[in-house]
């Protein structure tokens, strides 16, 4: 053996890899399980809770924290902001993998997922609000798909003309996202309006779809954020002149734009609660955790973010980034596992499995291989030296 | 980037100390309404509101504990010395005025309070200074104007039954005047009450009059009458104190609000009538009234002139004759159904059309209105509530379309007596008409049964199979005969039950229901379908069995207990013993 | 920035509005709904807890066996819900300490809008014209939004199935209706505490008895309009529903009238927002364009001044350099003149001095 072949061998073996081939593995073990044994032998599922971890985060959390994609490609290409073209790649690309991720936890969670097209081409079921959501995230993850496939036509190479189509396409695709985005990020909150007898009255309110759409919103940027001071970490060496000029000045106009939704979006909580003049729930246990997700999680960072944009204190708006990522997280798990079948006693109430759990380390861990993957190898953070002057 | 940082650090401090500022709060919030463990419960806790007369309170209500102060003083007879004086005050013909050191002269708000304030307190002070435990001091305002006393009431109201009444009129035998050491009577001569002096005088009992606070009557002199609690009080305590005063050995009733108040006080009294009264005693409250008498409304004053200008002859229901003996005897005191007054019902206040005195309620209602405790269906809907009743009568609707059943009450004269009733019902209400009343009363009620029957033992069959519907189970086997004898003992004693099974087949019809009646009423198949039919309201076949056996059962409490008497008798199988009453079929 | 931000204010405004707002525009038709639907009455004061519908249900739809048998009673001392095993189970209640205990049966209440049948979204759940609401297990992807909609807690889902799980739930015995056949559990009853019907009948029914046996029943018809109205309806003896676990508090809004709202505000953002965003780039692009231009049109304006000056400046230099020069020759045009008068001076001198 080669002293370069050797040296290859404890390259791969990083602390990282080996943790990532551990959760992969169990994760391959436990998906034989699923398929083999139903959902009861690897979930915590009920019939009291038919919704568990896997929709509270791989689906709630997964399209919330996606949704740096078209705030990115928002903020660059309908807004004009160019100085921050070089994030919209690496945006789209975090978007693209989130949501597809998104797709592989569904077909861990729901029965039969060979059927998950039956909706969308079989036969619809047009009064319910899944359905649009899954239209919604089927028809983005085709929109992402298409706004990810130039960066690796450019890698593979040969495929010019297809390249150019679609890099033509992109204001098109980034309306398109938007319009998607809009209707499947408040629908997911939409999802929760059916039943309002079994959500805590301070998470219930016929505000949920606007309360997850602004939700999302800084959740995405704030994700841009996160993802962008990781990869910077690691992948530093790959990102070239554009993506690091706009880089800071990103942090700091994605942090006072943070800072202002999430300003409205604490003003709709305070409405929602006046409009139906729930005050008295916040001097109970429920209001003490509701009052720690609200101001512990949004407030707060809220402010960090308004103090880290105006002293130019991109220090505090780092902070401030994956704090508000922990607080959608908290957010999307208090709808879906916490304020969800308030009133059933505690013997009746879901914790996840660890299989479960495993699953949905397991699903995350994908995600980041890939990401590194793509990142490593395709013009993510760098423009491709031949397509230097096309890419706009 | 130093002042962010300065800023965050405030904000920071600021949130935490709301937070902690709010939970503290919360926290005194829930304790302080956490009171101390109850002394125990109480019969003698007065609420002294008398400001309330004056605008709106600024102190929570008083709860005053008369008899722990009488207890009390009584054992510190300094502060003692004029016993029921030392708070109360006399007026001029002896009769305690019931008020805290005053009497009936209209005070102002300054100076009652005063009175309150200046006695209780004044007392408590001297007390201490006595070095005596005493009550809150000046100053302490909540010792006794506390919004949340933990004193738990147990105080019940009393009843003057007839065994109480007998102990009562036995102490005045040799009185002259029986009644009236008790009931007085409102004189418009005298301008004041009297004792009576006759029993039929009586006007009754004291709630005819003493309405529960002190009503003014405009016009009448005195103007105001009290309350049932001060005349009562006023009658029966310081009758007993007046006895007690007598001598230490002289049997009198209690002074204390819990020897009359207290569930153990009325347990006492109950224990004492029932060893004091002879088995044999005559219990009824002799006041001169009739035996037997007719129900029937009064003639009207003025009779409706027809058009050929004589008198239209009333068409009216048929008087009802009422043993009014026995029903006195089914009843503790006359109130449960005189409940205004002794006088006739129809008289002035439930008269046939209705009348402002009568609350507007029609002698009709009146009668037969059956939520009403107090109205004759009432007061038997009340009684067949009874377990040896309920079996059957938890399914009997009271039907007012059920013509046949006013036969009942409203006995039709036979020819002989016709003219008697007539006279009767056309004539007024009074001494004279009453003989009459009590004697064609008398000739109605001669043949009425007054106790169940039915048909001859023979004629009722042994067993009923029951297997039409017979599939998953055998047939059943109704024990037929037994269940009747069972439900003929349960009221061989009613005499309520006797009055109204007046044919042999009534008791019958308790099972063999809506069809004619008689000695081999129709199989329930006639009626009830074999099978379901949707959007019925009636049940089929099975439903109709399952339901009203078990509906009897429940209804009279049987269901899994033995009540044949029969030496190894089976209980009554329970309604999920289904093998209990029809055995598994033998495939 | 201010017009951006305005627009995009705005936009955020408008779907504010929307979103709060339950949507009636959906149709202004009068429905009228299934007038015949059939329905079942269940009166808990005639229910003695028997379960002998939880075996006729278990017989007809052909369900596994459960651990206990239908007979054993004591199973009643727990309170259960619907399974993948049970459509419908029987819980007794103690709704006052003392009293005999009240039973009731839990099983579907076949809602005249039912939620699960409009949260499925490959419709695998329909209310039928005979008023029961069936599953459809071809369909169904088992992704149990059903289960989350449904207010009274009854799909349950075959977990255990790892390729063919279903959800489970009553079915009114859709196929004995076809029939003409009564539900199996309506069958089995022996005190007919469930009758079947049309629900408008059963309704009457219903309020016939609380009518003629005053103080006994709750004065209630459950499910008349709970949730928008059931099939299913209830009636129990005093004191309350809720001492017999059932929830007073579900209101009378259908399920789909929850949602409704929500799905009204798709088509306006399909429709509007193109505009808005093409609308916020044309702004943009406006603004770039504008921008652009003056950038130019400074640019052009500093060179011209740049070149002017550089131009006088230039002048300025040569007319100094010329001065300069002709300065200088004329000094040195001087200076020769100078040298050459004293040349000729010397040479006059010298010739001079030889002559004397």
């Amino acid at each position: 053996m080669s002293t370069e072949q050797r040296n290859t061998r404890t390259a791969l073996l990083t602390p990282f890899n080996v943790i990532a081939a551990i959760i992969v593995v169990a994760g391959l073990v436990i998906t034989v399980m699923r398929f083999t044994m139903g959902l009861g032998s690897v979930t915590n599922l009920s019939a009291n809770n038919p919704w568990g971890l896997w929709i509270s985060f791989d689906l709630l959390c997964g399209v919330a924290l996606a949704a740096g994609g078209y705030t990115t490609s928002t903020a660059c290409y309908i807004f004009g902001y160019k100085r921050f073209h070089g994030a919209v790649r690496p945006a789209i690309l975090t978007a693209f993998l989130g949501y597809a991720l998104v797709v592989l936890a569904l077909h861990y969670d729901v029965g039969r997922p060979w059927r998950l097209v039956y909706p969308i081409f079989y036969q619809q079921g047009t009064t319910s609000v899944l359905f649009e959501v899954g239209l919604c995230v089927f028809i983005y993850l085709t929109v992402l798909f298409l706004e990810f496939l130039p960066a690796a036509l450019e890698w593979w190479g040969g495929f010019d003309r297809l390249r150019n189509v679609l890099v033509k396409l992109t204001m098109g695709l980034t309306i398109l996202g938007v319009i998607l985005s809009t209707l499947h990020q408040s629908s997911l909150g939409a999802l929760y309006l059916i039943a309002p007898s079994k959500l805590h009255p301070l998470w219930y309110t016929p505000y949920l779809p606007l309360m997850f759409f602004l939700s999302s919103m800084f959740a995405g940027l704030s994700m841009v954020i996160f993802e962008g001071t990781l990869s910077h970490r690691s992948l530093h060496h790959l990102m070239d002149e554009e993506y690091n000029a706009g880089y800071e000045d990103l942090h700091f106009a994605f942090a006072k734009g943070a800072s202002w939704i999430m300003a409205g979006y604490l003003a709709m909580k305070l409405i929602g609660l006046a409009m139906d003049n729930h005050w008295s729930y916040l001097a109970t246990g429920y209001g003490a955790w509701w009052l720690f997700e609200v101001v512990g999680f949004v407030l707060l960072p809220c402010y960090c973010y308004a103090v880290g944009y105006r002293d130019r204190n991109l220090a505090l708006i780092r902070v401030a980034a994956p704090w508000t990522v922990l607080g959608i997280i908290l957010n999307r798990f208090d709808v879906g596992l916490v304020a969800f079948n308030w009133r059933l006693p505690s013997a009746d109430r879901y914790f996840p499995s660890f299989s479960e759990i495993v699953i949905s380390l397991f699903v995350v861990t994908v995600g980041v291989l890939a990401f590194r993957f793509i990142a490593t190898h395709m013009p993510i953070f760098y423009v491709h030296p031949h397509y230097k002057d096309a890419s706009h | 980037m130093e002042t962010g940082k300065r800023r965050l650090k405030r904000l920071l401090i600021v949130l935490v100390v709301g937070v902690l500022g709010g939970l503290s709060v919360w926290a005194v919030g829930l304790g302080a309404t956490n009171g101390q463990p109850d002394e125990g419960k109480r019969a003698d806790t007065l609420t002294i509101d008398a400001m309330a007369a004056y605008g709106p309170l600024t102190q929570p209500k008083v709860a005053f504990l008369h008899d722990k102060h009488t207890a009390t003083l009584d054992k510190q007879k300094d502060f003692y010395k004029k016993a029921c004086a030392t708070c109360h005050l006399t007026s001029k013909e002896g009769t305690m005025f019931l008020g805290f050191r005053r009497d009936d002269a209209p005070m102002t708000g300054d100076t009652l309070r005063e009175t309150f304030h200046k006695g209780c307190i004044g007392c408590h002070m001297d007390m201490a200074a006595a070095g005596q435990k005493s009550g809150p001091k000046d100053g302490q305002c909540k010792g006794c104007h506390n919004a949340a006393p933990d004193v738990i009431s147990d105080w019940q109201s009393l009843t003057v039954d007839k065994r109480l009444h007998f102990r009562h009129a036995a102490t005045q035998e040799k009185a002259e005047n029986k009644c009236g050491a008790c009931h007085l009577v409102y004189s418009e001569a005298a301008g004041k009450v009297v004792p009576v002096t006759k029993p039929e005088d009586v006007p009754g009992a004291c709630v005819y009059c003493h309405a529960p606070t002190t009503t003014t009557v405009p016009g009448r002199k005195p103007e105001t009458i009290r309350s049932l609690r001060l005349a009562v009080h006023g009658q029966c305590v310081t009758c007993h104190l007046d006895t007690a005063a007598k001598g230490p050995d002289v049997a009198t009733g209690p002074v204390t609000c819990a020897g009359c108040h207290s569930p153990s006080g009325q347990e006492a009294i109950a224990r004492h009538s029932r060893e004091r009264v002879p088995a044999d005693a005559d219990l009824r409250i002799k006041r001169g009234q009739p035996d037997l008498t007719m129900i029937r409304p009064t003639a009207a004053a003025k009779p409706v002139m027809g058009l050929d200008g004589k008198p239209v002859r009333p068409v009216n229901m048929p008087p009802v004759p009422f043993d009014h003996k026995y029903h006195e005897s089914q009843n503790e005191t006359c109130v449960g159904c005189h409940h205004a007054a002794l006088s006739s019902c129809a008289g002035d206040c439930h008269t046939l059309r209705g009348d402002r005195k009568g609350g507007f309620v029609t002698l009709e209602q009146a009668m037969h209105d059956e939520q009403a405790g107090r109205s004759c269906a009432g007061c038997h809907a009340v009684q067949q509530k009874r377990p040896e009743c309920a079996g059957c009568h938890v399914a009997i609707k009271w039907n007012i379309a059920n013509t046949d059943a006013c036969a009942g009450c409203h006995m039709t004269p036979p020819a002989a007596c016709a003219p008697a009733e007539a006279a009767l019902v056309a004539g007024p209400k009074d001494k004279d008409t009453a003989a009459a009343a009590a004697d064609l009363a008398g000739r109605l009620l001669a043949g009425h049964r007054t106790a169940t029957a039915t048909f001859p033992i023979e004629d009722i069959p042994e067993t009923v199979t029951l297997g039409s519907l017979a599939d998953t189970y055998a047939p059943a086997a109704l024990p037929h005969r037994k269940i009747v004898l069972a439900l003929l003992a349960g009221m061989k004693d009613s005499k309520l039950a006797g009055a109204f099974h007046q044919g042999d087949a009534a008791v019958c019809q308790g099972c063999h229901h809506n069809s004619p009646a008689g000695k081999t009423p129709p199989r329930c198949g006639n009626c009830h379908p074999a099978a379901e039919i949707p959007g019925q309201s009636r049940p089929a076949l099975k439903a109709a069995y399952h339901g009203k056996c078990m509906g009897c059962h429940t209804a009279m409490g049987i269901s899994g207990m033995v009540v044949d008497r029969t030496p190894g008798a089976q209980a009554v199988p329970k309604a999920t013993d289904c093998t209990g009453c029809h055995g598994e079929k033998k495939r | 920035m201010q017009r951006r931000h305005f627009l995009g204010l705005l936009g955020a405004a408008g779907v504010s509005l929307t979103t709060g707002v339950a949507a009636r525009a959906a149709s202004s038709a009068d429905v009228r709904g299934l007038p015949d639907a059939g329905g079942v009455l269940f009166d808990a004061t005639r229910c003695i807890g028997c379960r002998k519908c939880e075996a006729a249900c278990n017989k007809v739809n052909e369900l596994p066996q459960p651990d206990k048998p239908f007979d054993d009673l004591t199973v009643l001392e727990t309170v259960r819900r619907t399974s993948d095993r049970a459509y419908t189970v029987v819980n007794k209640y103690v709704p006052e300490a003392g009293q005999p205990p009240v039973f009731r049966k839990i099983q579907c209440n076949h809602c005249l809008e039912p939620a699960c049948a409009s949260a499925c979204f490959v419709h695998a759940l329909t209310k039928t014209e005979t008023g029961a609401v069936v599953y459809d297990p071809s369909v169904c992807v088992g992704c149990r939004y059903c289960m989350i909609a449904c207010p009274f807690n009854i799909p349950a889902y075959e977990y255990h199935k790892a390729l063919t799980p279903r959800i489970m739930k009553c079915t009114m015995c859709y196929p004995r209706l076809l029939e003409g056949k009564l539900p199996g559990c309506v069958e089995a009853c022996p005190k007919e505490a469930l009758v079947f019907g049309k629900r408008r009948e059963l309704v009457t029914i219903a309020w016939g008895r609380i009518g003629s046996h005053p103080g006994r029943y709750i004065e209630h018809v459950y499910g008349e309009r709970e949730m928008g109205g059931t099939s299913w309806l209830t009636i129990a003896p005093k004191p309350s529903f809720a001492a017999l676990g059932m929830d007073e508090h579900l209101g009378t809004t259908s399920a789909p009238e929850l949602t409704s709202g929500a799905l009204t505000v798709v088509p306006a953002v399909a429709g509007v927002w193109p505009v808005l965003l093409a609308g916020l780039y044309a702004v943009t692009k406006r603004r770039e364009k504008v921008a652009a231009a003056e950038q130019q049109e400074a640019v052009a304006a500093a060179v011209a001044k740049t070149t002017a000056d550089a131009e006088a400046k230039l002048t300025e230099k040569l007319a100094k350099a010329e001065a300069e020069a002709a300065k200088r020759t004329a000094a040195e045009v001087k200076k020769a003149l100078e040298a050459a008068a004293k040349e000729a001076k010397d040479a006059k001198g010298a010739a001079d001095g030889e002559d004397a």
